[in-house]
């Protein structure tokens, strides 16, 4: 037994499958007749502890084996992969001809790119603000029954039936197992940098970065974040409440005018500090971010809000005030063009004055009021017992989505009982 | 079900014109009352479609059928946007004629309409003497002839619009007499100027404005004697006959001279035809040639004026400005840039754009008069820009566009006044008061 | 449709009127005959037509519909050129003409909420004050509507750099066949739960009707500058399009001719290409002042290597509508060649630019049809367009048999049977060629969780004759496994 297939401290009943190509893949489901079993596909099991507590769990499907770059047309920006390629191998070979895929994840050294989209990860890179979605052009899947489909292909422009990759990123694994994704590439930027700048107001991180999505600057990546992220990635600046990051790149000149749009907007605000790093230090910035997920895994509370730029605003004021109330020390990184939050804090050893399960409902009314959504990705498993982690979901949404499991997974043999469609 | 043998097919003239159009949908969002009704029927599309489904036998030529293609205010927008080159304007102008019999028309109506269309607007001394008259009876049955259905229900309602469009008599009328206006300097060139029906007793003064300002530019500036209308209300209606009767005498009249003088003309809806004489007269063996030689000497005055570089007066009008581009100028003879270029050249005056320029404000020669609902909806949509744009005045090209929207500013009662192109420039020759 | 069930839904006329008033109900012939076609080569006869105003009236007309088991249809401006607008089962067509407002625009969030009516030139026009835009930009764009556009997952010349409807669209309101009204989406750009909105896009209204779009706004451009190239070979043009993608750029825009379209071109506006040349390129670079002009000079370095004729570049707004002008008149340009035009659409990977084009003129060369190329060569996008004479016994038949042949060899070239126009009934039984039937199915087995009446715009999408027709095999497929369905 591995360690890696644990899941809410659950070993699988059967033990575990490692399929190394397709048809080996859609055996390990066809195989899987009696209704009552339950699989769960892994990748690189970074994003395991996602989803409410699995009720049973018989066979860990690990992809990790699935691992080849199937195809990589530098000239048409295209690759075609395995779902249990690392997103770390991708990124060197693409990188050799200049490439690159806009999509980044935590641990990109386990992490599968087949897991990553399947569970949505959550990435700063955003260029043009665009989703991880928009740079898969095609996927196979392997359905519960173990029937092998596909759809799209790797052309970047494709309106030929239904786009059905789009089912399974954000899917969970609970409609088909990804196999093989159709990516669509970007070609690296000649130069880049990170303007950092050290703010004492939330009002200043929001209209600082309105202004600059105003500008004519085109941020790779632009995030906020508080200085108990900063503490915590062993940044050595001056305390400042806020620090906000904006990743800029492209050729010679084009980069140096957007570094100094940046630095003329910053003029017209009170920073605290301010700071340019330059190619290879940028990247390790941006790493030791990236691969921040909040403190002991065991114990720790993530939650990811989905708002919109504006909204965030109040809803970033609301929250620091509660948290400044109830002395809870929380980190928290926003990325407000993108209009998305994520925070951290310790679910066991805290110094709150308040219970966990009411701060965890409390934030949750704040989201709420300020007509965003919240899902609390990572809990603590005894948390997870009858907590929707998920949030609210339009009653027509839920139902249609609960529509497609039935349709696809009759038995629920993939994921049971951890999926929002699985809630009651 | 309407039974095969009972469904009229029109003999269309030219087919391939028909079945240029591949229904792409380009022409909608350029069509004023597919805008106003968001209906397939009321689209030149849809119009097209129907010519088409007459034409294979699919479909009768019902009242509502006819319905369809007389809502067409034959702006020729459409045109101007279609990516396959459709001429609509001869397929719309053809199917009017071939319907023209196919209307069951009473002897009143049908007496009004030989009074008004073909004897009245022609004839520039019987329409004169009408003029001064306001001979209310007349004109009623002018709007009976033009538009039959449902006639007792909207009779009043076009009595009304009638009235309302009766434009004011404006100074003393322009006879066209053989007249010449010099230069004050030595004239560059001589041109011939259109004076037609109902604008010279009307608008005299607005001719006069049009006739100093090419002074202003150099040119002599001949009235050729025996012109008249150019006969576009009655292609416009279907009576493509005494249109080309018309186009005979006036490439007569205007050949009288060197027979290469610019013929200026300062309405564009009769631009719009005197350059389509050519193809009117395709099929007259004595007249073809002769038309399609007249139709190159046609020339829009704002066009004429802009490319002779005239230089305003010193008289500054500071004022905002706006301008509707009149359809047959736009569309047909293609002249867009022109009249802005000759605003823009204005010493204080404030251009701005007014949304929607290029579609049509409802007008359409007498469409304004027959179909009164749907002129005044498409209008409606026009006052609303003009109101946002801020404009104080609103230039326009044309004497039908000009009635418009004056008649519409009237009526929402804003301060926004109505000029030619070439009023404005004339206000800057003459000392500011 | 048989007598009796067209009898059926004229008696429901009277219920409809009560619904969407009565002058938005439209059942006279003349009526019923310009709701026939849309901007394909395909017609179908509806028994009425609706213009609702609403998603509540629009959810009425779905219960009443559903109640009597009549086909839907949703309607935009019908410029679609896959037939997806089309009523291939007659019953009810709810044209979207009068649901054309743009309710919303937040500047701030850069967002838009639109009724699908709204035309998508207009929101770009609408919202340019503010220095934003909308950027998927069909050419159709005048005309055609978000809505129709949500339907295709339309794209256009500028979605090389910018992607296609679906990158572009946050959320909507729906209403499902079964008449409720809800969500997929807000205006956030991330949430959870399966992408409903994502699958909705492209499906050729065949899940859903769409009464409201929440889509995301760009800002508009600091500079932007075009460049014409001129090349003797397409090869060579090819090789500069392969050139200029390899270095790492992706231009706005990457536009091809032929020399077809050329001489067509030059035939009717006099776009001034110089003589003899073979292929055209277009390029649009736009973004950074100073990125585009590090671009352009690369791009014209690149060029160069491969022996232009001629290289022309214009950064004002006039001068770049000129070097437009001759591929935005290119079509109505063929229609002085011929009577009509069948303008293929069909993706390919674009290094095979070269191979599938010398394909494609040998097939125009064995059939005897003049096949003019005009492709987004950047993303390898071709519309091969053939030229005919629909009154000509056969010829129909004919370049229906060639437009699938030219799609044969771009699937057989990695590629895919269609890149922005949508399957609808031009293409659906071309579906085969690209997907196997378990793929299909698994298709099939989405509209199925959508609805199992099959009510919302049928017969299109799927081969005649398949499709999710057959409910029974498209479950075995979720239930058995591989095989099961052959």
């Amino acid at each position: 037994m591995k360690t890696k297939h644990i899941v809410d401290g659950v070993q699988p009943s059967e033990g575990a499958i490692h399929p190394k190509n397709r048809d080996e893949l859609s055996i390990a489901l066809s195989d899987v007749l009696d209704s009552d079993k339950v699989v769960v596909p892994i990748g690189g099991a970074t994003r395991l502890q996602i989803g409410a507590k699995i009720p049973k769990y018989d066979y860990a499907l690990d992809l990790s084996g699935m691992n080849q770059l199937v195809a990589h047309n530098s000239a048409d920006l295209t690759c075609v992969a395995q779902a249990g390629a690392t997103l770390k191998s991708l990124q060197d070979v693409l990188k050799e001809q200049g490439q690159f895929l806009a999509i980044d994840a935590a641990f990109p050294e386990q992490a599968t790119i087949g897991g990553i989209l399947a569970s949505n990860a959550p990435g700063y890179m955003r260029w043009q603000l665009a989703h991880m979605r928009d740079m898969v052009i095609g996927m196979e899947v392997v359905l519960p029954s173990g029937t092998i489909t596909k759809s799209g292909g790797p052309v970047v422009k494709n309106v030929s039936g239904y786009d059905m990759a789009r089912l399974h990123i954000g899917g969970y694994g609970t409609l088909g197992v990804i196999s093989e994704i159709s990516f669509k590439l970007t070609p690296l930027p000649r130069r880049q940098g990170t303007f950092i700048l050290g703010f004492q107001t939330e009002n200043d991180l929001h209209n600082f970065s309105e202004e600059v999505f105003r500008s004519h600057v085109m941020p790779l990546a632009l995030a906020g974040i508080n200085s108990e992220v900063t503490k915590e990635l062993n940044l050595k600046f001056p305390a400042s409440l806020y620090l906000v990051l904006v990743r800029i790149g492209g050729r010679q000149m084009a980069f140096l005018r957007q570094k100094e749009i940046l630095s003329q907007i910053a003029n017209n605000y009170q920073y605290a500090h301010t700071e340019f790093f330059e190619e290879d230090s940028s990247d390790v910035l941006w790493e030791k971010l990236r691969d921040f997920r909040g403190y002991n895994i065991n114990t720790s509370i993530l939650g990811r809000v989905f708002s919109t730029p504006t909204r965030l605003r109040g809803l970033l004021a609301h929250i620091s005030e509660y948290l400044q109330k109830i002395e809870l020390k929380v980190a928290l990184s926003v990325q407000p063009g993108f209009g998305t939050m994520e925070f951290y804090f310790d679910g066991v050893s805290n110094s709150a004055k308040v219970d966990v399960e009411v701060i965890m409902s409390e934030i949750h009314r704040i989201v709420l009021e300020n007509n965003s959504h919240l899902n609390y990705e990572q809990l603590p498993t005894e948390l997870k017992n009858g907590f929707n982690m998920w949030g609210p979901i339009n009653r027509g949404s839920l139902d249609l989505m609960k529509s497609l499991r039935r349709t696809y997974d009759p038995t629920r043999k993939l994921n049971r009982g951890r999926y929002i469609t699985d809630s009651e | 079900m309407v039974e095969a043998q009972e469904i009229l097919k029109l003999p269309w003239l030219n087919e391939s014109e028909l079945y240029k159009c591949v229904h792409c949908g380009f022409c909608l969002q350029a069509c004023p009352t597919y805008l106003t009704t968001g209906l397939e029927t009321e689209s030149p599309r849809g119009r097209i479609a129907l010519m088409k489904a007459v034409n294979e036998g699919r479909l009768e030529i019902s009242d509502q059928v006819m319905r369809h293609w007389d809502l067409c205010i034959q702006c020729r927008a459409c045109e101007d946007v279609c990516p396959s080159g459709v001429p609509y304007g001869n397929l719309i102008e053809s199917t009017m004629d071939q319907i023209r019999d196919h209307r069951k028309i009473g002897f009143i109506p049908r007496l009004a309409y030989e009074i008004s269309l073909r004897h009245l607007i022609p004839n520039q001394r019987n329409l004169a003497i009408v003029v001064s008259m306001m001979n209310l009876y007349v004109k009623s049955g002018l709007q009976k002839v033009v538009r039959k259905t449902k006639i007792l229900k909207l009779i009043s309602k076009r009595f009304e619009r009638l009235e309302k469009m009766t434009p004011a008599v404006n100074g003393k009328f322009f006879r066209a007499e053989g007249q010449l206006y010099t230069a004050d300097v030595e004239g560059t060139e001589t041109i011939q100027m259109l004076s037609g029906c109902v604008m010279p007793l009307t608008q005299g003064n607005q001719m006069r404005a049009a006739v100093r300002t090419l002074n202003k530019a150099n040119k002599d500036v001949e009235v050729p004697l025996n012109q008249g209308c150019c006969g576009a209300i009655n292609s416009h209606v279907g009576d493509l006959g005494k249109a080309k009767e018309l186009a005979r005498a006036n490439i007569e009249a205007f050949s009288k001279g060197s027979g290469t003088e610019p013929i200026i003309v300062n309405s564009a809806g009769c631009g719009a035809r005197m350059r389509e004489y050519g193809h009117l007269l395709s099929d007259d063996p004595d007249y073809a040639s002769k038309a399609v030689d007249f139709s190159k000497r046609v020339v829009d005055i704002n066009e004429y004026l802009d490319q002779a570089k005239l230089q305003p007066g010193e008289t500054s009008i500071p004022k905002t400005v706006t301008y509707q581009d009149s359809c047959h100028l736009a569309n047909v003879q293609k002249v867009k840039d022109a009249p802005r270029n000759l605003i823009k050249s204005i010493d204080g005056i404030d251009f701005c754009e007014l949304k929607g320029s290029n579609i049509c404000c409802g007008a359409g020669g007498t469409y304004m008069i027959t179909e009164p609902e749907m002129s005044e909806a498409v209008l409606a949509e026009k006052i609303r820009n003009l109101v946002d744009s801020g404009a104080d005045i609103i230039a326009t090209a044309n004497p039908g566009c000009f009635m418009q929207l004056d008649n519409g500013i009237k009526a929402a009662g804003i301060n926004v006044e109505v000029k030619y192109v070439t009023d404005l420039l004339d206000e800057t020759y003459t000392k500011s008061k | 449709m048989s007598q009796s069930e067209l009898l059926e839904i004229k008696n429901l006329v009277p219920e409809l009127k009560n619904i969407v008033g009565s002058d938005y109900v439209l059942d006279d012939k003349a009526d019923l005959l310009v709701y026939e076609y849309d901007g394909s080569i395909d017609r179908g006869n509806p028994v009425v037509i609706v213009l609702p105003q609403s998603a509540t009236e629009i959810s009425s007309v779905l219960k009443l519909a559903r109640s009597h088991s009549i086909p839907v249809v949703a309607r935009g401006a019908g410029t679609g050129l896959s037939g997806g607008a089309i009523a291939e089962h007659g019953g009810i067509v709810i044209s979207m003409a009068r649901m054309n407002k743009i309710l919303e625009v937040n500047a701030d969030d850069r967002y838009a909420i639109v009724e699908p009516g709204v035309v998508n030139l207009d929101l770009s026009t609408h919202v340019g004050p503010q220095g934003l835009y909308y950027a998927p930009d069909p050419s159709s764009q005048r005309a055609c509507t978000i809505g129709g556009n949500i339907a295709e997952n339309s794209g256009g010349p500028h979605c090389l750099a910018y992607g296609v409807t679906t990158n572009h669209v946050l959320g909507m309101e729906v209403v499902l066949a079964d008449g409720s009204v809800t969500w997929f989406g807000e205006n956030e750009r991330d949430g959870i739960g399966y992408d409903l909105r994502g699958i909705t896009i492209g499906s050729e209204g065949t899940l859903a009707i769409v009464t409201k779009i929440s889509v995301r706004l760009l800002r508009s451009p600091e500079h932007v500058k075009t460049m014409l190239m001129a090349f003797e070979t397409i090869e060579d043009a090819s090789a500069a399009v392969t050139g200029i993608i390899g270095a790492g750029m992706v231009p706005a825009a990457l536009e091809m001719m032929d020399h077809f379209c050329i001489k067509a071109a030059e035939e009717a506006v006099g776009a001034g290409y110089p003589e003899g040349a073979g292929a055209v390129l277009l390029v649009e670079l736009d973004g950074l002042f100073e990125s585009v002009e590090e671009e352009s000079d690369e791009i014209e370095a690149i060029c160069r290597e491969f022996g232009p004729l001629e290289i022309r570049v214009a950064d004002d707004a006039m001068e770049r509508e000129k070097l437009w002008s001759g591929r935005k008149g290119v079509l109505g340009a063929l229609g002085r060649l011929a009577p009509n035009y069948y303008l293929v659409d069909g993706t390919i990977p674009r290094t095979k630019l070269v191979d599938v084009l010398k394909q494609i003129n040998e097939l125009s060369e064995r059939s005897g049809y003049p096949i003019a190329n005009l492709l987004h060569a950047g993303d390898g996008n071709l519309h091969p367009s053939i030229l005919f004479d629909e009154r000509k016994p056969g010829d129909v038949e004919n370049i229906l048999a060639i437009g699938a042949e030219i799609l044969r060899i771009c699937v057989e070239s990695g590629g895919v049977l269609s890149g922005e126009h949508g399957i609808g009934l031009e293409k659906q039984d071309q579906m085969p060629l690209m997907f196997s039937d378990e793929d299909m199915a698994t298709m099939s087995l989405l509209k199925i969780a959508f609805e199992t009446e099959d009510l919302l715009n049928p017969g299109k999408v799927f081969p005649t004759g398949a499709g999710c027709g057959d409910i029974s095999q498209a479950r075995a497929i979720a239930r058995v496994g591989p095989g099961a369905y052959i």
